[in-house]
């Protein structure tokens, strides 16, 4: 299994917010690990600046009150530094859903993957709600609409079984909001997170089981001449920003199984 | 000493082919180092056992390392749930038969040939796969 070193704030993984590409599922796992290590570190240190800001401005303002002005700029400068600091660190804040689910999900795939198994991987770092995801905004009255469209994991892994599996993570947000000048801004949202998987089967061990989908699943399922491909989608609705659930794909890519039934001996081609 | 006797996996379950150097205190079966729980101190425990253990309250619980579910012992607590809740029923591709398992409902696979076949993805076999998985 390969270690990767600690990320730094200089690793170019936080400048492009992308990690694509073709790595063995335990590099990809290591490296995952790392971002959410980071996570967390980076977390942490920008609380406690956003903290230390907070007081050496309480500090500031009573050195002023007791007549050290001098104490009281200095006292100034280091709120300003540290609130800069803490911004900073914000930048580079990577959403949960990547600590919670992509690692939660590669770890589900690695066990039915063999020990030097590739996958083919694509992780967006970017929020949901960032600019960069923003692909409609305009206003309907008072409300200033935006819609976010947020494609942020997808991958391809060969397991171990012979299967082929695809998978796609989007999360699509509608998002109406009221400012105010008197009272709290009204935010209207609605979120949805999407599962699209693509498993593919030997159609020499694998036939057709009988239909069997939940109302929130779609289902479609192919007999080709090596494979039995099944394609499984689900949505997830929900009125508010909620971190994606790993159970939810898992779920989806159980759905897909059911769609088959091993072949009996005498079924298989000999 | 025999193989593991532990079943890896998630959507499908095989047969763990290390060889055993240990003995799980709970169940007895022959465990591999990798499906020995190191969390378990003072005790020789399988990965499966520490999970209902820890369930159970009896062991204090395991940390994941950077979090999320379905690291470490936690994968086999999940996988424990996903399978007696009936989410998913997992295909065996293996022989062996074991009472361990038998609160899964699995379905056992006799197959004429392995499909231990190490493809990677991109082989020109899998030109078929496309974007779109489909081949015909």
């Amino acid at each position: 299994m390969s270690t990767t070193p600690p990320l730094s704030t200089n690793s170019p993984i936080l400048r492009t917010r992308l990690l694509e590409g073709r790595f063995s599922i335990h590099s990809v796992i290591a490296r995952v690990e790392a971002l959410a290590e980071f996570d967390v570190r980076n977390e942490r240190r920008a609380k406690r600046q956003k903290l230390a800001g907070v007081i050496s401005m309480i500090l500031a303002v009573l050195t002023l009150l007791g007549g050290l002005a001098p104490l009281a700029l200095l006292g100034l400068l280091a709120a300003i530094v540290l609130f800069v600091l803490a911004a900073k660190s914000r930048k580079l804040d990577i959403p949960n859903d990547v600590r919670l689910f992509a690692l939660s999900w590669l770890r589900v795939v690695a066990a039915d993957m063999n020990e030097d198994g590739e996958v083919v991987l694509k992780l967006d770092l970017n929020d949901v709600t960032s600019q960069a995801k923003r692909v409609a905004s305009g206003r309907q009255g008072f409300y200033t609409c935006n819609e976010y469209r947020n494609p942020w994991f997808s991958g391809d892994a060969a397991l171990a079984d012979g299967a082929r599996l695809h998978w796609e993570a989007l999360i699509e947000v509608d998002e109406r909001v009221r400012y105010k000048t008197k009272g709290r801004t009204k935010r209207k949202i609605k979120h949805v997170a999407k599962y699209d998987v693509v498993l593919g089967l030997p159609q020499d061990s694998f036939g057709v089981a009988q239909p069997s989908a939940t109302a929130q699943d779609k289902v479609r399922v192919k007999v080709g001449e090596k494979r039995v491909v099944v394609r499984a989608s689900r949505a997830v609705r929900s009125a508010s920003l909620v971190p994606s659930r790993v159970e939810d794909l898992v779920a989806t890519v159980a759905m897909a199984y059911r769609q088959t039934t091993p072949k009996t001996q005498s079924e298989q081609p000999a | 000493m025999s193989n593991c006797m532990c079943r890896q996996g998630f959507f499908t379950l095989r047969d763990c082919d290390q060889p055993a150097t240990a003995t799980c205190g709970k169940c007895s079966r022959t465990i591999c180092r990798r499906h020995r729980d190191p969390a378990a101190k003072g005790a020789v425990l399988c990965v499966e056992c520490a999970a209902v253990e820890e369930q159970a309250g009896r062991l204090p619980p395991a940390q994941v390392k950077s979090g999320g579910s379905f690291g470490g012992r936690a994968f086999y607590r999940r996988r424990d749930e996903f399978y007696r809740a009936r989410i998913h029923r997992p295909v065996y591709w293996g022989t062996a038969v074991d009472p361990y398992y038998d609160c899964y409902d699995f379905v056992v696979f006799h197959h004429h040939h392995h499909h231990h076949d190490h493809m990677t993805i991109g082989d020109s076999a899998d030109q078929d796969l496309a974007p779109s998985l489909m081949d015909s």
